[in-house]
């Protein structure tokens, strides 16, 4: 009896002893079904467990910084990515192990510098300084054995699904698919939009065909449409191009000098908005100036009026045209003309 | 440039003399007027083939850069053969060993006119050299352009706004910069059909003519046969009739054109051999179709509105409506599934799926011409008038005639395709150039007209009439300054930007004197005078038609990339260790490679910064072989010095690019001029496959002969050991020290 117990003891201290040393599939399956997306939570406590070798099961620990204060840009970007990685391959294989081949098992495990003031022990081991860093712990190694993976050069799904071609052939399993989470927002927007259209539709039919047979209205939108068009934007959106630069003392930089082939997305919004402005003003001199001059025929004062406020749409539309051409200065530093010489103003 | 300045301010005196020849009635009047206009014309085509010259004039007369290589040596051949020997033309110089079915896959059109204009010239007694009508072909087209944009503007507004237009596009440099003299390239002719085609098109909408619209027909034909761009006439004219029908505007005269123009647009269309039966099996051209079933649909049911009540009308009209849409779609779909009408082509994609080439077809996206485009080219482009532009636009949709609707669509719908491909900046620059036109021209009618200092019944006092006139030529004044700005600007842009041959390159001497760069002719000439006449080049495709054009030597890959497998076995070779592309090359025939290296110039157009893309096009065919991830460092960066990855360095084109570089310098740290990095000896390890036997003066062309198979049958790297070991120390470099240029 003694003895059974003894023995009973000693295997669960030695059991205990095993899982002290090395994590197994059991142990990570169960955690990562916990979480709601398959991510294994490394927190101070677990870590070294979970890292700890020998494994027989590969392991992803990406580490990462959500603290909006330190403002990781890139931390932000693949924090979704890598849900999406993980959630994909938890949705099919519960528990980790690759279904084609038994003999490989994957789990997925984060650690988050959420809070600035509490610094995760994981972080201090490793001596971790650069975030986000994605370790890929392989099967066999301990606790020090991984290497570093990069980032996905492509963003959201795109992304998600370079990493895990990627992954694939650096693991060597073919069953792993690419789940994309549904996003409810857009289909409750979608719909929710398309009731009030159609709500609109028939409630106020006649508004509604009044403002879509209107030529003002179909005008504007034109216009506004070809003034998106030539400030570039197709350009930054096929390039995802930051919003604005750098300089060298950290100042930000809203025109990317001497640079025909590049720009920054603030570029094109400054230049559609003096597109824009620089129409409406042309506009105004022909279509409105005439209506004013006939409102006011006859009477002086008119006369003065028409003249003062012309006299103002030619200076505005000369110094709009003047600071566009200043602007292209920037970008193409030989272009040999300037409407205001602004060094002349200063003196 | 003073005469180009008068000429853009003239027109608006007509305008004054025009209102009042209405009173005076005068002879005289009208006779000023039409002398002025002629000299007007006469003016503007002078300014517009002139300012096309600066590249002959700085360099010489030279066929520019690389398509038009081809397209003269075609025109040779067409010269010196007959037609039919033409249209059948089998080129084994190219594409070796496959060969290119050259006179089925060309535009005809572009040689066949100059061919026809030698053949005219030696009638007349003027022998002219077919390399100079070559060369100045696209200069003498911009002036019949300039010609059709103003009957196609007068259309839209008068003549006036017709002669602004002519003058507009006859100087502008996103035109320009497709025509230069020497650009001798299948744009050169097409912009000027473009317009043809749409002005005739307009002239038959509005009238119903059936002779203006055969007319369209025929220049489409012209048009089809010089550029594969026809597709953007053969879609942009259904849209404008279907947007027409749309806002409920289906005329009789609508029906007569379009019908008119289909028709026989497209069975003139099919009679060239690289269109053949695509305008009824391609989905490019299904808007064009479709629109001619649904005109037809509109006709009938125009027909029955007139003859039933509108009761049973609208019951007709549902059921039809639903009916042909549902045997419309399924129909397209079951003929797509069986392969009998082929998808739309991966160009077309991309222009609407902005990613689709980028992941799909990386040989579309390497094209730069291919690339969006950003804001300050659409500035250089077009100056003023691009913000002139959207309030154009708006005036269109004040008057909104169907011939505005026609400008709305073309505006809006290219204005789209140029930001997303950089070259369809050419086709919005014409509409550019008449709206801006017809805006201009609208406020010169209103502001130009000083009329009310004469008129002593003006209904306001001395004073009042005084201010009115200042106010107009306040206005006036400072649009016409703008206009004699836009002059300067584009003979600025012109002869700084797209004036170069980019053959030879323009540089500057120490002293600021200037210099010319002409290392590719020199390299081509050396291949022309030194190896045999059935030499096999290997290059990256972008030089294939200069090596055709100018070293008349046989190429594997060329400009007209219509085989990519065999891209990218070029791209393999250059991307994979020595010893295989020594292999695969040798499979080829291959007698000589030819890089370009900008290394030592500051080149930065140059075969290293094109290996990314020839690793992409690899390794889309050869994903295990060749791999991008490998060519960076850890970084994700892509280096070439000592940093670089092991798979780059031994690279091929690595290694050719910097052998003997280092050495260059007299501290033996090579620095490359472009990337901004040093190279020493470490990182350059010997060519033992391949012998140098050409640089040019700048190192801008590099040319090696592959190595002979080893008579004791040793692979070449041992024999290069088993050498180095024999006369251990190594042979220094005996290359004459150069002057390097600034």
């Amino acid at each position: 009896m003694l003895l059974d117990r003894f023995v009973s003891v000693c295997i669960s201290a030695l059991l205990l002893a095993t899982t002290a040393l090395a994590a197994t599939r059991e142990e990570l399956a169960i955690k990562a079904q916990k979480s709601s997306n398959g991510i294994i939570e490394l927190d101070d406590y677990s870590f070294k467990d979970t890292l700890e070798g020998p494994r027989d099961f590969y392991l992803i620990a990406l580490l990462t910084c959500t603290e909006p204060g330190v403002g990781c840009t890139a931390c932000f970007e693949f924090n979704p990515v890598f849900e999406t990685i993980a959630s994909s391959w938890i949705h099919d294989h519960p528990e980790g192990i690759s279904l084609e081949d038994p003999s490989k098992a994957l789990y997925f495990a984060k650690a988050d510098l959420s809070d600035a003031s509490a610094v995760p022990e994981i972080f201090k081991f490793y001596n971790i300084e650069r975030v986000p860093r994605l370790m890929f712990f392989t099967p066999g190694g301990d606790i020090n054995d991984y290497h570093l993976l990069n980032l996905p050069q492509q963003k959201a799904n795109a992304g998600a699904s370079e990493f895990i071609a990627n992954l694939k052939i650096a693991v060597g399993i073919n069953d792993y698919q690419v789940y994309e989470p549904r996003d409810w927002s857009t289909v409750i927007i979608t719909a929710f939009s398309t009731f009030v259209i159609i709500y609109l539709l028939r409630k106020h039919s006649k508004i509604v065909t009044a403002v879509i047979s209107s030529k003002y209205v179909w005008g504007v939108l034109c216009c506004a449409f070809i003034t998106l068009m030539s400030g570039g934007y197709m350009y930054n959106k096929m390039r995802g191009t930051p919003l604005a630069g750098t300089d060298n003392n950290g100042g930000v930089v809203y025109f990317w000098p001497n640079e025909f082939q590049n720009q920054y997305g603030i570029e094109s919004q400054i230049v559609s908005v003096l597109y824009g402005a620089l129409s409406i003003l042309f506009l105004a001199l022909v279509l409105g100036i005439p209506n004013l001059s006939s409102f006011y025929k006859g009477s002086a004062s008119g006369t003065m009026i028409v003249t003062v406020i012309c006299a103002v749409l030619v200076v505005v539309i000369y110094v709009l045209f003047a600071g566009l051409t200043s602007l292209f200065g920037i970008k193409s530093a030989r272009y040999p003309f300037e409407l205001i010489k602004l060094s002349s103003l200063m003196s | 440039m003073s005469e180009v300045v008068e000429k853009v301010v003239v027109p608006d005196n007509a305008v004054t003399a025009n209102e009042e020849s209405k009173t005076e009635a005068g002879k005289c009047v009208s006779w000023v007027q039409s002398s002025l206009k002629t000299l007007i014309f006469i003016a503007i085509i002078v300014a517009s083939i002139s300012s096309r010259l600066f590249a002959v004039i700085r360099f010489e007369s030279i066929i520019h850069e690389f398509d038009p290589w081809f397209n003269y040596r075609a025109t040779q051949y067409l010269v010196n053969n007959s037609f039919k020997d033409f249209l059948n033309w089998f080129d084994e110089r190219t594409w070796y060993p496959l060969g290119r079915v050259t006179g089925g896959t060309l535009y005809p059109g572009l040689m066949t006119t100059s061919a026809f204009i030698w053949h005219a010239l030696r009638k007349i007694g003027l022998p002219v050299d077919i390399r100079n009508i070559c060369v100045l072909f696209a200069p003498a087209f911009s002036a019949v352009t300039a010609y059709a944009t103003y009957k196609l503007t007068c259309e839209l507004k008068d003549q006036k706004a017709g002669l602004l237009a002519a003058a507009f596009i006859g100087i502008v440099p996103g035109y320009i910069s497709r025509s230069v003299a020497g650009s001798y390239d299948n744009e050169a002719i097409a912009i000027t059909l473009l317009m043809a085609t749409f002005m005739f098109w307009i002239k038959g909408l509005k009238q119903g003519s059936i002779l203006n619209s055969s007319f369209a027909a025929l220049c489409y034909f012209y048009m089809v046969s010089a550029w594969g761009g026809y597709v953007f006439i053969t879609n942009l004219i259904p849209f404008h009739v279907f947007c027409l029908i749309l806002m409920g505007r289906y005329t009789a005269k609508i029906y007569v054109a379009y019908n008119t123009w289909f028709v026989i647009g497209t069975i003139a269309s099919m009679q060239i051999p690289f269109v053949g039966f695509l305008p009824i099996k391609s989905n490019d051209h299904m808007a064009a179709l479709g629109v001619f079933g649904l005109l037809q649909i509109v006709a009938l049911g125009d027909f029955i509105k007139a003859k039933i009540s509108e009761k049973k009308f609208k019951v007709i009209m549902w059921v039809s409506v639903i009916l042909i849409m549902a045997i419309g779609v399924a129909g397209l779909f079951a003929l797509t599934y069986l392969g009998l009408i082929a998808p739309w082509t991966g160009r077309f994609y991309s222009l609407w799926d902005t990613n689709y080439a980028r992941i799909h077809i990386p040989i579309i996206a390497s094209v730069s011409e291919h690339q969006p485009i950003t804001w300050p080219a659409f500035f250089l482009d077009t100056h003023f008038l691009i913000w002139l532009f959207p309030a154009a636009v708006f005036l269109m949709f004040m008057d909104l005639k169907d011939e505005h609707v026609f400008i709305i669509v073309y505006s809006v719908l290219c204005s789209y395709f140029a930001g997303v491909m950089v070259r369809l900046m050419l086709t919005l620059t014409p509409v550019i150039c008449i709206s801006g036109a017809v805006a201009l021209s609208k406020l010169f009618d209103i502001y130009l007209d000083f009329s009310p200092i004469f008129s002593t019944k003006s209904t306001g006092t001395k004073k009042s009439s005084f201010m009115t006139v200042l106010t107009r030529g306040l206005v006036s004044a400072s649009f016409v300054y703008y206009l004699y700005l836009f002059v300067h600007h584009c003979t600025w842009v012109t002869q700084s930007a797209y004036s170069s041959p980019s053959v030879v390159l323009p540089s500057q001497n120490r002293d600021g004197s200037m210099a010319i760069i002409d290392d590719y002719r020199e390299a081509y000439y050396w291949l022309r005078m030194n190896t045999d006449y059935d030499a096999k080049i290997a290059s990256w495709w972008d030089y294939g038609y200069q090596i055709g054009g100018m070293a008349d030597r046989t190429t594997l890959v060329d400009n007209n990339t219509w085989n990519n497998t065999h891209i990218a076995i070029v791209g393999k070779a250059m991307a994979s260790p020595e010893d295989v592309s020594y292999e695969l090359l040798k499979e080829h025939d291959v007698d000589y490679v030819l890089i370009i290296f900008g290394g030592v110039l500051g080149f930065g157009g140059d075969d290293i910064n094109k290996f990314l893309w020839m690793i992409r096009i690899a390794e889309g065919i050869w994903p295990e072989e060749v791999k991008e991830r490998d060519f960076f460092v850890n970084q994700g960066e892509f280096r070439v010095d000592s940093q670089a990855s092991e798979t780059m360095k031994k690279s091929l084109m690595y290694k050719m690019s910097y052998n003997g570089f280092p050495e260059l310098f007299p501290d033996g740290q090579g620095q490359d001029r472009v990337r901004q990095q040093t190279i020493t000896a470490d990182d350059v390890e010997n060519l033992d496959y391949f012998d140098e036997v050409f640089s040019s003066e700048n190192w801008l062309v590099r040319i090696y002969k592959l190595k002979d198979v080893d008579v004791e049958g040793r692979d070449l790297s041992d024999v290069a050991e088993f050498e180095a070991a024999k006369n251990s120390k190594r042979s220094s470099n005996k290359r004459p020290q150069i002057e390097l240029r600034v």
